[in-house]
C-alpha cells in the first residue's frame, strides 16, 4: 500500500511538472522548435520558480523589502565564499560567487528601479540573484527565452542595462503547477483510500 | 591528478551529456582548434597525452558545452590554461542540484516577512 501511495505521488508529480511545461510551451508567442525544447528544460523550471517568488514575496514592488532580500542574499554568499567545503557540496566557486555580490551602489539602483518610469529588475541584477542557480551566461540564455516567448519584456535603458518586466505568464503557470501538485497528490491519497 | 583527468575524459566522452540538446550546428571552429591545442599542448604530460587519444568529436562536444556556458572573457581565460580546462569540462557533465541554491534563495526571501 505504500508503494502504491508512492507511485500514485510520484506519478501526480510528474504529471504536473510536465503539465507546466506544457502550459509554457502553449502559452509561447513563438512556435520555434528549438525555444519550446528550451521552454522544457530544466532552467526555465527553475526561473519560474525563481520569478514566482518574487512575485510571492511581493519583492517586485516594495524597495524595502529588495533590500532585506539582496542583504540576506549577499550574507549568503558571503558565507559561502568563507566556508570551502559547503561552497563544494553545492558546486560553486569563489569567483562566481564574488559575482553575485551587491555592492551598496547595486543595492541602490535595484531600489531605485523598482520606482522608476519602467519598473523592473536590471537584468545584472537578476543574474546576481540567480547566481547560485545558474552562471551569468545561462541566466542570460533563459532570459532570453522567455523574452523570446514573450513571457518578459527587456527594456533597454540609456544607461546600457536591461529592465525585465515579467508579464506574468510563467508565474501563473507556476502557480497552476502548484495548485495542480497540491489538488493531484491529495486526491490520489483519497482515491486509494490511504490516510496522508 | 590522473584519475581526474581520465574520469574528465571518460564522462565527456561517454555521457550523454547535454550537448545534444543544444543548437551546435555552428559551432566556433576557432574556438574549436584553440581547445584542443590548449589540452594537446598542456605542459602536464597526464593531460596532453590522454588529449591525443580524443577525437574530433569529443572536442566538437566539449566546444558545444564550453560555448554555451562561459563568457568570451571565461573561453580566453580556459583556452590558456589546461588544468582549469579540465576543471571546467567536470563542471558541465555532472548537473548540480539546483534544490539546495533554491532552498537558500527562499530562506532569503523569507527573511522579509516581517512577523505581526
Amino acid at each position: 500500500m505504500t508503494d502504491l501511495r508512492n507511485i500514485n505521488t510520484l506519478e501526480s508529480l510528474r504529471r504536473s511538472k510536465t503539465e507546466f511545461h506544457n502550459k509554457l510551451c502553449r502559452a509561447s508567442l513563438e512556435p520555434d522548435p528549438l525555444l519550446l525544447k528550451t521552454l522544457r528544460s530544466e532552467n526555465v523550471f527553475v526561473l519560474s520558480e525563481f520569478l514566482f517568488l518574487l512575485r510571492a514575496f511581493d519583492l517586485v514592488a516594495q524597495p524595502a523589502k529588495l533590500e532585506t532580500y539582496i542583504e540576506a542574499h549577499n550574507t549568503q554568499l558571503r558565507d559561502l565564499i568563507d566556508k570551502p567545503e559547503k561552497r563544494r557540496l553545492m558546486g560553486l566557486e569563489v569567483p562566481r560567487l564574488e559575482r553575485g555580490l551587491f555592492s551598496p551602489i547595486q543595492m541602490h539602483k535595484a531600489k531605485a528601479n523598482l520606482l522608476s518610469a519602467t519598473p523592473g529588475f536590471d537584468q545584472a541584477d537578476i543574474q546576481r540573484l540567480t547566481i547560485l542557480l545558474f552562471s551569468p551566461e545561462t541566466g542570460r540564455r533563459v532570459i532570453e527565452a522567455l523574452e523570446q516567448a514573450g513571457f518578459i519584456v527587456r527594456i533597454e535603458t540609456p544607461y546600457y542595462s536591461k529592465i525585465i518586466q515579467s508579464r506574468g505568464t510563467a508565474e501563473d503557470c507556476f502557480a497552476d503547477y502548484l495548485d495542480d501538485v497540491r489538488n493531484t497528490v491529495g486526491h490520489d491519497l483519497a482515491t486509494t483510500g490511504v490516510q496522508p | 591528478m590522473k584519475r581526474y583527468v581520465i574520469a574528465a575524459f571518460t564522462a565527456l566522452a561517454l555521457g550523454p551529456g547535454s550537448a545534444s540538446a543544444m543548437p551546435c550546428d555552428g559551432i566556433d571552429f576557432d574556438l574549436r582548434i584553440a581547445v584542443q591545442d590548449a589540452l594537446m599542448g598542456a605542459e602536464d604530460p597526464q593531460i596532453s597525452r590522454l588529449a591525443g587519444y580524443l577525437n574530433e568529436s569529443f572536442y566538437t562536444d566539449l566546444t558545444c558545452r564550453l560555448s554555451h556556458q562561459k563568457d568570451d572573457a571565461e573561453l580566453k581565460s580556459l583556452t590558456g590554461d589546461p588544468a582549469a580546462l579540465i576543471t571546467a569540462s567536470m563542471d558541465m557533465t555532472t548537473q548540480r542540484n539546483q534544490s539546495d541554491a533554491l532552498m537558500l534563495i527562499l530562506m532569503a526571501m523569507q527573511a522579509t516577512v516581517v512577523e505581526e
